[in-house]
């Protein structure tokens, strides 16, 4: 009997994916998401994976939110010392100047009126912050702003419109405190949809990724 | 007796005159003020119903509509001690 002199190899059959990222690592982020970001809503939320009992207007019966951000809290820390600032006026005000010639009560009212007014100051900024959402559901983006009290701006883009994301964390304090801007360039009649000031910059643009990929 | 009228109380002090006129501006401003609580309340409003957001914005009703009181507390306490 004559033995082999070449056998040939059996070949190893390596298993192949269609997607680029196997479905393990989608899985594995979503479930660090979820634990990581919370899905419970509350005033001062600024991240929340699948939020729980969020439901808006125009929400079709297949759309699921995703999504929901706000700027960091720290982005209120400006008009915060401002505001301690326009707090602290008058008690230095009443020792260093004179208001000996102003009636007691006009003085009593106007102290009502300064705080009143530097209380409307700083309500008006938190609810800049408090109504600039982003919202992004299995269908769309939707984007809110208040840039002042007497105007609202929602703006929302279908995901297939999605062209380019990118992600920008310039700067000492959005370095430390990983926050950052996501920008969404979008082929629709808005050109950009702008994440201002998100926590986890690059996780959120990675959710946008991965839904974007899946359309 | 003589009585004096406010008018002639004015042009004998021109200092009362003075501080007529910042009562009535104050009042005014407080008047207007009135109208951002309510402008808030209406912006607040119009989120709930087209974004939901009364799951988590109760907190932030409530400071309203107690700024609300405080506002026309005050704009009553002008009219009152001024």
């Amino acid at each position: 009997m004559m033995t082999d002199v070449f056998v040939a190899k059996e070949k190893k059959v390596t298993p192949s994916y269609s997607s680029p990222i196997p479905p393990k690592v989608d899985r594995e982020l979503e479930s660090e998401k979820a634990e990581s970001w919370g899905r419970r809503l509350h005033s001062l939320t600024t991240l929340a994976f699948k939020p729980a009992r969020l439901h808006f207007e125009d929400q079709n019966p297949d759309e699921q939110i995703i999504l929901f951000t706000r700027p960091h809290l720290i982005t209120n820390l400006k008009w915060f010392l401002l505001v301690v600032l326009m707090a602290l006026i008058p008690p230095f005000a009443f020792i260093f100047l004179n208001f000996g010639f102003v009636p007691v009560n006009f003085r009593f009212v106007g102290l009502l009126i300064w705080y009143l007014l530097t209380f409307a100051f700083a309500f008006e900024r938190f609810l800049a912050w408090f109504f600039n959402v982003e919202i992004v559901t299995n269908k769309r983006i939707i984007d809110v702003d208040i840039p002042n009290i007497l105007f609202r701006d929602i703006t929302q883009t279908p995901l297939d419109k999605i062209q380019d994301i990118t992600t920008e964390t310039a700067g000492f304090m959005r370095s430390f405190l990983a926050f950052g801007d996501v920008r969404v360039q979008t082929a629709g009649t808005i050109p950009e949809i702008k994440f201002e000031a998100v926590p986890n910059p690059n996780k959120v643009s990675q959710v946008l990724n991965d839904l974007w990929r899946k359309i | 007796m003589e009585t004096v009228s406010p008018v002639s109380q004015f042009l004998e002090n021109p200092n009362l005159a003075l501080w007529l006129v910042v009562k009535i501006l104050f009042v005014i401003g407080l008047a207007l003020y009135l109208v951002f609580p309510i402008l808030v309340l209406r912006q607040i409003k119009a989120f709930d119903r087209i974004l939901g957001f009364y799951t988590f914005d109760l907190p932030l009703r409530v400071v309203t509509w107690v700024y609300l009181a405080i506002s026309t507390l005050a704009f009553l306490l002008a009219l009152i001690i001024l």
